[in-house]
């Protein structure tokens, strides 16, 4: 993942293929983003595995931010990336 | 393949797919050799059908896997009782198939679980579980355990040489106690059963102590393993550098081009072996040498022997060398040119050579010259080896002690080198020269063997044709070899020794042979040393008589030769100073320049009273008078001897005793007279001790002498032995005896008459100037020496 600040906004961007826009929650809870989701196993159950390396099920991914207040204000996925846009909500430290 | 499709066979779609599984049931995969940690992500390479299945259903219907171990590795088909009821389930991460058909997951702890019951009828093992939970309270005891445990673990990783970087890290940022047990335990190098041990201890601290110790133990083997890995390296590079080292030191010179060096001294050794015409077993022995020391590197310690070896090896005269034929008329001129008299020596040399000219290849004489020192015997070789015209080497083996100096060391010893045999030929260079062993009677025996007992060896006719030297350790042949022994005491020479040689005796020289010595050779030489010539200065024929009678007293000519040359020296003083004048040294001229005469004619002066005799001892240095005193003092008729006399002469001076007191009637003295009277008898010099049994008959002479008051007559000496029956048995050493006498003035001599046949011995000279007189029983010296 990335992170950029530019400013008073900050942006992360994450990698998340596969992984149908809806099935996700972005949650932001004192300073720590937390992207949950899943992506369900993609064929029948009655396929046979050759190779499986894309991870599949459930997934969790916290992100500790750079200490600031933030408030989410934008979030798209895109090309298998999810884009998030906080911006500062103080100045101050809290 | 086949063992791959039979896997699948074992998971086909259709029989996987209608599978449904009641809540709280897994599939299972059973491992051989490691243990799924909780959290720890693990690779494991599953290949049984059942595992394969069970890893299949897990994916696709995303459910977790449960992870078992079983109890024995090698069991394919475990039964349930082999396998351990606690594991780990964990998430299937990856899937890959290898080409070579082993199916291989990453998968992911989750956490632990024990199996309830195991479940029949699916293509898999399935169990159902229980999810086991851990206690994670922190103490402080916890905490303890805990940052021990980082501690061990920074130590373990800064001494595992490939552990990875991140490694470390990792370690560090676990916060959780039981996390950093569990994913010690995964990595830490101890057998699963331990590790399935730690998996089963739940509560965290027994959990920690337990990694604890792992870690310990393992910490214990990563050191001695270092330190082991340490020495074994330090050794390593010692060799190595030194291996190094000696390469570099090889290109170094063969930029130099110092390499033919090398091959250079071998052939050079080649040649000088093919030279020295060794016989062919020795040759044999050589050239394998050689073969040993062109293997060699120049640097080992081992070249430089085998080099000094072989250099010994080809440098032995072993062939003989051509000799023009020889010429007896010559050889005898050499030698009596060099030497005067000394005719029985002469005639032995010069038929050696006469048979050695009707018989080349005939063996070599073992001479042995026996003389008083200063008779001329070792010049006398020296002068036979110029006469026969060969090398003439001289071993001295006076003080020799060593078996190993005849014989040399064996190689192995550091230093080993031949004996004097082999070195004296080494330095002739010819095998037939003429080997001079001088001062054979002064060789001693030791805790390092007997020499003489290594001469024999060397001096035996039949043997010496294969001489074995330590050192060489082949056979060397010394039969050509014309030896010559020397000795002053030929009785002092070990007795098998003497058997082996034929000796030859100088006795001394008596004083018209001195004279003819001294004009001949002496003042010769004399002169040349003092840098003068006969035209300036001359000693007149009385004044060398006067030095041999008076200034000399001596079985050769050493003393003499000094007389003449401190006379020439004075001579050569005038002469540096100036003096032109010719000089003519006379016998009343000694004085001045050698001081009062040293001896003179004692024999007159002491034996004017009675009591005194005139006797003859044997010395080394070729014999002299001695004198025989006796006196009578009031006492208590015991008999006092004095003058260091040897237990012999004391006895023989007893027997002297008695005889006397048979004759005491004839004396008209009466026994009891005797009784109140000490009987004195003194040998002077008092300070030279003197033993044997041949005063018998002067001691005899000068008690008698005392007794009845008649002197015994000043120029008649006596030697011989005395039996208590009044005979006179015969003694040793008559010739040095008979010489001393004439040198001290003596006119006549009383010998015993079974002494006779040591007359031919005696010097023509001093059987004509000396009156002999033939003993049988005392009574015949008593009617020749009393006046």
């Amino acid at each position: 993942m990335d992170i950029f600040e530019n400013g008073r906004e900050l942006r992360v961007i994450v990698l998340l293929p596969g992984v149908a826009a809806d099935r996700m929650t972005v949650e932001l809870d004192d300073g720590v983003l937390t992207i949950t989701g899943s992506s369900p196993f993609p064929v029948p159950a009655h396929a046979h595995i050759h190779r499986l390396e894309i991870p599949y099920g459930g997934f969790e991914k916290k992100i500790q931010l750079p200490s600031s207040i933030y408030e989410l204000t934008a979030s798209e996925y895109r090309d298998g990336c999810l884009t998030l846009r906080l911006s500062k909500a103080g100045g101050r430290q809290g | 393949m086949s063992e791959s499709r039979n896997h699948r066979g074992a998971a086909e779609p259709d029989d996987l797919a209608d599978i449904q599984l009641p809540s709280g049931v897994v599939p299972v995969v059973l491992v051989r050799n490691l243990v799924v940690f909780p959290v720890v992500i693990l690779p494991i390479t599953i290949g049984r059908g059942p595992s394969i299945a069970a890893a299949q259903f897990a994916l696709r219907r995303e459910k977790s896997l449960a992870i078992l171990l079983q109890k024995s590795p090698d069991a394919d088909v475990p039964s349930l009782d082999e396998v351990y009821r606690i594991g780990t389930v964990a998430t299937v991460l990856r899937y890959l198939t290898a080409p070579d058909g082993t199916h291989h997951i990453v998968c992911q702890g989750e956490s632990r679980f024990r199996v309830k019951e195991f479940l029949e009828g699916y293509p898999f093992l399935a169990a159902r579980i229980e999810l086991l939970s851990t206690d994670e309270a922190m103490t402080s005891e916890v905490e303890a355990f805990t940052l021990e445990l980082r501690q061990r673990l920074r130590e373990m990783v800064a001494m595992t040489p490939d552990a990875p970087p991140d490694f470390a890290i990792a370690l560090e940022q676990i916060s959780s106690p039981g996390t950093l047990a569990d994913l010690t335990a995964t990595f830490v190098d101890i057998p699963p059963r331990d590790k399935q041990e730690i998996l089963e201890t739940l509560a965290l601290k027994p959990r920690l102590q337990k990694v604890l110790a792992a870690v310990g133990r393992r910490l214990e083997v990563l050191r001695l393993t270092k330190e082991i890995s340490e020495q074994t390296r330090q050794t390593m590079s010692e060799s190595q550098r030194k291996y190094l080292l000696g390469e570099q030191l090889k290109t170094i010179q063969k930029q130099l081009g110092e390499d033919d060096q090398h091959s250079a001294e071998i052939a050079e050794l080649d040649q000088a072996i093919t030279k020295a015409a060794m016989p062919p077993e020795v040759e044999t022995h050589a050239r394998k040498e050689l073969k040993r020391l062109e293997r060699m590197s120049e640097m080992s310690g081992e070249y430089s022997l085998v080099r000094t070896y072989l250099d010994w090896l080809v440098e032995l005269p072993w062939g003989l060398p051509e000799r023009p034929r020889m010429d007896i008329a010559k050889a005898r001129e050499i030698l009596d040119a060099e030497h005067y008299g000394l005719h029985k020596v002469k005639r032995r040399i010069l038929e050696y050579l006469a048979v050695r000219k009707l018989k080349p290849d005939g063996k070599s004489p073992i001479l042995c010259f026996a003389g008083p020192p200063g008779v001329g015997k070792t010049s006398l070789g020296q002068s036979i080896a110029r006469a026969i015209g060969r090398e003439f080497v001289r071993v001295s083996l006076g003080g020799c002690h060593d078996e190993a100096e005849i014989r040399g060391h064996r190689r192995t010893y550091v230093g080993a080198l031949p004996g004097n045999v082999i070195q004296a030929m080494r330095k002739a260079g010819a095998r037939d020269c003429i080997m001079m062993l001088d001062e054979l009677d002064k060789l001693s025996t030791s805790l390092q063997g007997d020499p003489a007992a290594a001469l024999l060896e060397v001096l035996d006719p039949e043997q010496n044709n294969s001489f074995r030297d330590n050192y060489l350790g082949v056979p060397f042949d010394l039969s050509h070899v014309l030896f010559i022994g020397t000795a002053n005491l030929i009785e002092a020479v070990p007795g098998p020794l003497r058997d082996r040689m034929e000796v030859i005796q100088l006795p001394g020289y008596v004083e018209e042979e001195k004279l003819e010595i001294a004009h001949r050779y002496l003042i010769r030489r004399q002169l040349d040393a003092c840098g003068l010539d006969s035209g300036r200065c001359e000693i007149t024929e009385a004044a060398l008589k006067e030095i041999i009678r008076n200034y000399t007293r001596e079985a050769g000519v050493r003393e003499l030769e000094r007389c003449i040359g401190a006379l020439f020296r004075h001579c050569a003083m005038a002469v540096a100073e100036g003096d032109e004048s010719f000089h003519r040294i006379d016998a009343d001229g000694l004085a001045p320049i050698l001081g009062a005469p040293r001896y003179e004619n004692e024999a007159a002066l002491r034996t004017g009273v009675p009591g005194v005799a005139t006797g003859l001892a044997w010395t080394p240095a070729g014999g002299d008078i001695l004198f025989v005193e006796a006196t009578r003092v009031a006492g208590s008729g015991s008999l006092i001897l004095t003058g260091q006399l040897g237990d012999v002469m004391k006895e023989s001076a007893l027997a002297a005793l008695t005889l006397v007191k048979g004759k005491l009637n004839a004396l008209g003295i009466k026994p009891q007279d005797f009784r109140d009277d000490d009987v004195h008898v003194h040998v002077p010099a008092g300070a030279i001790p003197k033993d044997g049994p041949s005063a018998g008959v002067a001691i005899f002479v000068a008690l008698y002498s005392m007794l009845s008051e008649r002197p015994v007559r000043h120029d008649v000496a006596m030697t011989g032995e005395i039996s208590l029956r009044g005979q006179v048995l015969p003694v040793g050493g008559i010739k040095e005896k008979l010489l001393a006498a004439l040198r001290a003035g003596i006119g006549t001599v009383m010998l015993p008459r079974r002494n006779q046949k040591d007359l031919d011995d005696i010097p023509e000279q001093a059987r004509l100037s000396l009156t002999l007189i033939w003993l049988d029983t005392i009574d015949d010296a008593l009617a020749n020496a009393l006046r």
